[in-house]
């Protein structure tokens, strides 16, 4: 049953999102197409695209432009579609049909919870890969690959890898990102749904909005407080020893925190949606 | 054999407001119930707590023996008096959505009505007047197979020609021993398909039996009872 909710969940988002995605990367495509152009004519291997500079300057600056625009797309609506497929397909009139399919509310949740992360992750892989879309061809370009010596390069990477051993670095931020991610939407969830009880029927946004914040800060405070107490303050031991393991042990923290903070939340979000919902 | 639906002394409080009190009563298999009162009365109420979308305060709900939940939803019904289906939707991912979920659904039956009410199954709901939706819905309920069929003020939004279809429809596509409920206050148009009814008022249960007992006992219809009974 989680598969077909999920299912559904992903269909009912990707009428907006999937669009917007693919046009960002196309977007994305042809910025890098002017811009290695841009690069060639100044560089003589493309004159003819010189001799008409000043409309090539405005389109160039056109599709730069409509390229932000769809950055900045990406992150409002991708942040209003996990809001309002929780908002609108549970607490609204939506409700009446999802809280009836033969399914748990866990299922119920999960799918929500799934379906937006996943949209996030996506939206931010599109993000990622369109900066290499525009990025990586100017920079190709303009190196000789005759000259490159492999032999160096594999090595210097070999070097780096042994000295800085990054594996961890990288695994502590990532999780601590993802989690931090999954906590926010967990979050927004258990706000609207509290702001949702019979108890506040007038100002439902508002009282949701408010009580988001809050929470965002309680939860910063606990785990700051935490912190301290088992010795990782922040500001003042940040210079005394080495940096990038306390860098580690602060991330792992952070995990560990944001795991409990997220089981908080969902445990939280079901017994509501079981015992306390006001359609 | 457990009842179908038993509710025991069943209270619901909205805070300090009583909207259910001492409510008992129970549906046996194969009737139809009419659940009628004024607004306000308790209802809605009644039929969210049947369905799991409300929790009673106190008292105990049990479907075939059984708290409300995952197994309850599979054996009924439900047709809420809003629309309940996402708009972006046609009609036919709206078939598609049911049959995924509900192993009863019966999609000839749905396609046959869908036929006969003259709605298009390539429709997107937008595009729908809210009668039609209404329609929509309805045949959605009713392809399913159910034991239990609950029916939230069914023909409130329709017009009059298009109330009797609906009910022949109710009534034909229900199954021997399934039973519906159907809460109402246009009782002259549905008197004559119930069984049994239960008269709310304010939250308590102020009249309930076998219609004919009651015609016969009070020596009147229905519907004249239910205007004296709730006289303004």
């Amino acid at each position: 049953m989680l598969g077909k909710l999920l299912k559904y969940e992903m269909k009912a988002s990707a009428r907006t999102l999937l669009p917007l995605y693919i046009g960002t990367l196309l977007v994305a495509a042809v910025c890098s197409f002017t811009l290695t152009s841009w690069i060639h004519a100044n560089t003589g291997v493309l004159e003819s695209v010189a001799t008409n500079e000043a409309h090539a300057e405005i389109f160039r600056g056109f599709v730069f432009l409509l390229f932000f625009c769809l950055c900045v797309a990406i992150v409002v609506l991708t942040a209003m579609i996990v809001i309002q497929r929780f908002n609108k397909s549970l607490i609204g009139d939506e409700g009446y049909l999802m809280f009836t399919l033969p399914v748990t509310h866990v299922q119920l949740l999960s799918s929500k919870l799934l379906a937006g992360i996943l949209w996030i992750l996506l939206g931010t892989v599109v993000m990622g890969l369109s900066a290499v879309i525009i990025g990586a061809p100017s920079v190709l370009l303009n190196i000789n690959w005759l000259t490159v010596e492999w032999q160096d390069v594999w090595q210097a990477i070999q070097y780096m890898w042994a000295e800085w051993q990054p594996l961890e670095y990288i695994m502590s931020t990532g999780l601590s990102g993802l989690s931090n991610m999954v906590a926010f939407v967990l979050l927004v969830y258990l706000s609207i749904m509290i702001a949702q009880m019979e108890q506040f029927n007038k100002h439902r946004v508002a009282i949701a909005v408010v009580l988001f914040f809050l929470l965002n800060w309680v939860f910063g405070l606990i785990e700051t407080m935490l912190f301290q107490l088992i010795g990782i303050d922040f500001m003042h031991t940040i210079t005394s020893y080495d940096v990038l393991h306390l860098y580690n042990v602060m991330m792992w923290s952070d995990v560990a925190f944001t795991v409990v903070q997220c089981i908080v939340c969902f445990v939280a979000t079901v017994w509501l949606m079981r015992k306390k919902l006001n359609l | 054999m457990a009842a179908l639906v038993e509710f025991e002394l069943v209270t619901k409080n909205y805070g300090s407001k009583k909207v259910l009190d001492d409510v008992s009563f129970t549906i046996e298999p194969g009737k139809i119930y009419g659940l009628l009162g004024p607004n306000g009365s308790g209802k809605s109420t009644t039929i969210k707590i049947i369905n799991d979308l409300l929790q009673p305060t106190s008292g105990a709900v049990r479907i075939e023996g059984q708290a409300p939940g995952v197994a309850s939803k599979k054996i009924i019904s439900y047709l809420p008096d809003r629309n309940y289906l996402s708009d972006w939707m046609k009609v036919e991912d709206a078939f598609k959505l049911f049959e995924d979920f509900y192993a009863d659904f019966d999609r000839k039956r749905a396609e046959d009505m869908l036929q006969s009410l003259n709605i298009e199954k390539t429709a997107r709901l937008k595009t729908l007047s809210k009668g039609t939706l209404e329609k929509v819905q309805l045949v959605l309920i009713m392809a399913r197979r159910a034991k239990l069929y609950v029916l939230d003020e069914p023909i409130a939004g329709v017009d009059p020609a298009a109330r009797d279809y609906i009910l022949q429809t109710i009534l034909k596509n229900y199954a021997e021993d399934s039973s519906i409920l159907i809460s109402t206050h246009l009782i002259t148009d549905i008197e004559k398909v119930l069984d049994e009814v239960l008269f709310l008022q304010n939250g308590r249960i102020v009249l309930q039996g076998a219609v004919d007992d009651i015609r016969a006992e009070y020596g009147k219809s229905i519907d004249s009872l239910f205007r004296e009974v709730f006289k303004c």
